[in-house]
């Protein structure tokens, strides 16, 4: 009886297996669907969570007098924690809208119904799909730079990998220098741009931006700022860390770019 | 079914709420605790259930590969639910241990996976200090307070 159930565990396991090896384009069609079916729950979870964060994080630090004069004024306090909201909301959306009119390919907005890191990947997931025109290898940004890249796209949803996830990859060119590279992220928040050469003039505090013989990115497209240059007398190439200029970890808005 | 219930619900907080308890770059692996908690509790095929569970939903999500990340939930679900048996399950340091296992295992396949596989290079220092430690530590702080808020949900 106990080697019955073992030989069926077995079984199952064996069989998922075999489906999971086999059936990769019948799962990658599947995978935007599922997200598409949690939308909802994802969409209304993630409001209702941003918006509690933003109303419990301190703003400033004179918080202790504008508390005083919200006791003072209990109604409009009410009033305006709720307005505040609005007006973050109102700032970020116009940040992105400037950034937009700058951008003259087409884009499309949309907002971050869910994220990671879940492990080592970086990612989000936005409420805009193939339905609205959103396809693969899109650009993703922020007014702050380039964000990551559109990998999947359902009816509604869409998933973006992150740049600061290892499977990126980005054609970027150091903007004082002209060197080309290639960005490769390194989880955590921070990438690596690889194939420098190895007296390469790249230093600390240099801009990193999209490069022309990126097939995704649009060029010209803030990335980040290197923070050091790493150089192997034993290596072919010199590489460079560079933090991105977006904050990858509170993103609520992003404009998707062709 | 409540487990899977409440499976459903921490994946739904996984991707909404656990990334603004966050601190920059590190958050806490909330799927890892559940798992852990009922591996122990419940017994090997409940912890290789979830596991699978757990596995199909970060794959899903995640950028990582579905197959990859199944089995590596699957196996810790089932390895903590059988070695379990020979721990005292109500103590909370046995807990912490299963979930730092887990996590050791899960992480450390998946660097070697995304890194040796598709950068072609490894630097594990840099990963243990870097990633792997503080996410490490704030999950095991925040499953002191999740072992007796489960403890107490009687399922």
């Amino acid at each position: 009886m106990r080697y019955k159930t073992y030989l069926i565990l077995f079984a199952l396991v064996a069989s998922l297996i075999w489906f999971l090896v086999t059936g990769h384009a019948f799962i990658n069609q599947i995978k935007p669907r599922l997200i598409d079916l949690v939308r909802f729950p994802l969409t209304v979870a993630t409001k209702f969570i941003a918006g509690a964060y933003h109303l419990a994080t301190p703003k400033n630090r004179y918080e202790d007098r504008i508390s005083l004069l919200e006791k003072k004024i209990a109604l409009l306090t009410k009033n305006s924690v709720g307005t505040q909201e609005i007006l973050d909301e109102n700032r970020r959306l116009r940040s992105l809208l400037a950034f937009k009119a700058k951008v003259s390919r087409r884009n499309i907005a949309a907002e971050v119904i869910a994220r990671g890191p879940l492990g080592l990947d970086s990612f989000i997931i936005i409420d805009k799909g193939s339905a609205d025109g959103i396809v693969p290898d899109m650009s993703v940004a922020k007014d702050e730079g380039l964000v990551g890249r559109v990998l999947e796209t359902g009816n509604n949803t869409s998933k973006v990998m992150l740049i600061d996830s290892p499977n990126s990859r980005i054609g970027v060119v150091a903007q004082r220098t002209r060197e080309q590279g290639t960005l490769v992220g390194l989880g955590g928040g921070f990438c690596r741009i690889i194939y420098l050469a190895r007296d390469t003039g790249v230093m600390p505090g240099d801009v990193v931006i999209s490069g022309e013989q990126s097939n995704i990115s649009p060029r010209g497209i803030l990335i980040g700022e290197v923070v050091r240059v790493l150089k192997n007398p034993h290596s072919l190439y010199a590489s460079a860390i560079v933090r991105p200029s977006s904050n990858l970890f509170k993103i609520e808005e992003v404009l998707c770019i062709e | 079914m409540i487990v899977f219930l409440i499976a459903a619900l921490v994946a739904i907080l996984e991707v909404t709420a656990v990334p603004y308890a966050g601190v920059k770059a590190v958050t806490f692996n909330l799927p890892v605790i559940v798992l852990v908690f009922f591996s122990l509790k419940k017994g090997f095929r409940t912890g290789i259930s979830l596991g699978i569970f757990f596995g199909i939903f970060t794959g899903i999500f995640g950028v990582n590969v579905l197959l990859l990340n199944v089995l590596l939930y699957g196996a810790a679900g089932f390895t903590v639910g059988y070695i379990g048996k020979w721990f005292y399950k109500e103590k909370l340091l046995t807990f912490l241990f299963m979930v730092f296992l887990s996590l050791v295992f899960i992480y450390f396949l998946q660097y070697c996976y995304k890194f040796a596989h598709i950068q072609m290079e490894l630097n594990v220092l840099d990963y243990a200090f870097r990633i792997f430690a503080p996410v490490a530590v704030y999950t095991l702080a925040v499953s002191i307070f999740l072992f007796y808020f489960l403890k107490e949900l009687k399922v």
